[in-house]
């Protein structure tokens, strides 16, 4: 330490800092509560975890999908060339 | 750690925490976070302070003075924490205030020697504390407390010779 520089600390002492923004012990005690932590907190996944996830979500989305959509009508071949070739009546 | 303990220890301190932030970072909204952050860390991690290593003021100085760091060397990553050889112009003091000028030499400081020297000159911190704070070792700390304050006189040195001359 040097004490013995008066004029320095005399200068240092004019920098004035503000008052604290009372709105801060508010934000300091709120975020204390369980349930604001709660909906603040955050994890941490490896990307390639990530997109093994996202594939394994999307896969499972497009297979339940495909599971729930109306059956097609089972049409026999014949009934299929009946609708398709025109009649001729002579 | 209990809620009354906490609020205790944030009444306590919050000022000195806040006064120091501001004086590391220059700003009061990047003082605010680090206020915030700091106090969340001693409420998720009370057990990491331990009274027989010393006070709550230092420890809490400490986890202030990290994330200022932090903040900092993600803001200049190239730029040496320490500046051993750092060297700046006096300030050209044209149209500036006195507060201004003291404000902006303070912030032109490395930030080791910045964080020792706002310690000792603005917080009264003894050596013993500012070690404590720092995780520095004694002699580190008083060589950048030197050079910190001897990088001040060339900085502000209009404004010195000015109050040697009585001139204001």
């Amino acid at each position: 330490m040097e004490p013995n520089d008066p004029k320095l600390r005399e200068l240092l002492r004019e920098w004035q800092t503000p008052a604290m923004p009372a709105d801060l012990d508010q934000r300091v005690l709120v975020q204390r509560a369980p349930l604001w932590r709660f909906f603040r907190a955050s994890i941490r996944i490896p990307v390639p975890v990530a997109c093994m996830l996202t594939f394994v979500l999307l896969t499972a989305g497009w297979w339940l999908a495909r599971q729930t959509e109306p059956q097609a009508p089972c049409v026999t071949a014949a009934a299929r060339l009946c609708t398709a070739l025109p009649i001729c009546r002579t | 750690m209990t809620d009354r303990d906490f609020r205790d220890a944030y009444q306590g301190h919050k000022d000195v925490v806040y006064r120091f932030a501001y004086r590391m970072t220059g700003s009061g909204v990047a003082a605010e976070d680090l206020v915030q952050d700091c106090f969340m860390a001693l409420w998720r991690k009370p057990e990491a302070y331990d009274p027989r290593r010393g006070a709550l003021r230092a420890f809490l100085l400490g986890i202030v003075r990290n994330l200022a760091l932090k903040r900092w060397r993600a803001e200049r990553p190239h730029e040496p924490l320490d500046g051993e050889g750092f060297c700046s112009p006096p300030l050209d003091l044209v149209g500036q205030q006195r507060a201004d000028a003291v404000k902006q030499a303070v912030l032109l400081l490395p930030p080791l020697q910045r964080e020792a020297l706002i310690l000792a000159e603005y917080e009264d911190l003894s050596l013993d504390e500012i070690v404590q704070a720092t995780g520095a070792e004694l002699a580190a700390v008083k060589s950048r407390l030197h050079r910190g304050r001897q990088n001040l006189r060339k900085i502000l040195e209009p404004l010195l010779e000015g109050a040697a001359h009585g001139t204001k």
